[in-house]
């Protein structure tokens, strides 16, 4: 593996808490000493927020497909409906 | 349909009338107690794949308690708003930024430029899939292969978001 994709799995190691107590304080202190690192690990950060509000939606538009075909379900329309109609 | 999609629509049809009934009480309409539901499901299912719902309570309770403090959240976010917006009435009017919009525009292109690396990044990051399994799923050689693969695609995505970042703070 190249030498930034070693770098891409070590701030995900720091990100996710998968390192030693020692080498997260070493990771720290590189942090502190090259902002482009520093800055590395809020972009990777925000890819994983990213990423998480991706399938999150994915799933909500999955769940909104299946409300829709249930809602075509008479039986299931008149039991939903009854309830918002009073 | 597979198994697990007719698990989801036998929980979908015998939790959400439920869960309607509680959430109208409390003051929703049917769009919100929908929306309020998914969210509701979205956090139930993310749980489940992390062996982390309470063994005592049904599935439907469960949804229930989430459901109930999602609406008494979103009342007080609303009131909220409805305080700010009182406030930014009397400032400068100023474009307003929706973080929700940047994701969406994001996705967007995503799914079509490069839907492969989006797929397995959520399937290791979200779904929470083993590298094995993944290389099966994705037909890569090995889990090493697919492993490095996944970190070329966080590496990219991360470019991608920088690179919004920078467009976004020219055009402001």
């Amino acid at each position: 593996m190249r030498k930034s994709l070693h770098e891409v799995q070590e701030i995900d190691r720091y990100i996710f808490h998968r390192m030693p107590p020692t080498d997260r304080l070493v990771f720290r202190a590189r942090m502190i000493l090259q902002p482009e690192l520093k800055e590395k690990v809020r972009l990777q950060r925000k890819t994983h927020v990213f990423l998480r509000w991706c399938s999150r939606k994915e799933k909500k538009d999955e769940l909104t497909s299946l409300y829709t075909r249930l809602m075509n379900d008479t039986t299931f329309h008149t039991t939903i409906h009854a309830i918002f109609s009073r | 349909m597979n198994h697990e999609d007719q698990n989801l629509e036998k929980l979908y049809r015998d939790a959400f009338p439920h869960i309607a009934r509680l959430l109208h009480s409390l003051g929703a309409d049917l769009d919100a107690a929908r929306d309020l539901f998914h969210d509701a499901m979205v956090i139930y299912l993310e749980k489940k794949r992390d062996n982390c719902l309470p063994v005592h309570v049904s599935p439907r309770q469960y949804l229930a308690g989430i459901a109930r403090i999602l609406w008494f959240k979103q009342c007080k976010h609303e009131r909220r708003q409805t305080d700010i917006r009182f406030v930014e009435d009397s400032l400068p009017a100023e474009e307003a930024v929706d973080p929700e919009k940047k994701s969406l525009l994001l996705y967007k292109y995503l799914k079509v430029a490069g839907n492969a690396c989006l797929q397995l990044l959520q399937a290791f990051y979200y779904e929470k899939l083993s590298m094995p399994a993944i290389a099966g799923k994705f037909h890569y050689g090995s889990a090493h292969s697919a492993t490095v693969q996944k970190y070329k695609c966080l590496e990219k995505l991360r470019e991608k978001i920088k690179q919004t970042e920078i467009y976004e703070e020219v055009i402001a």
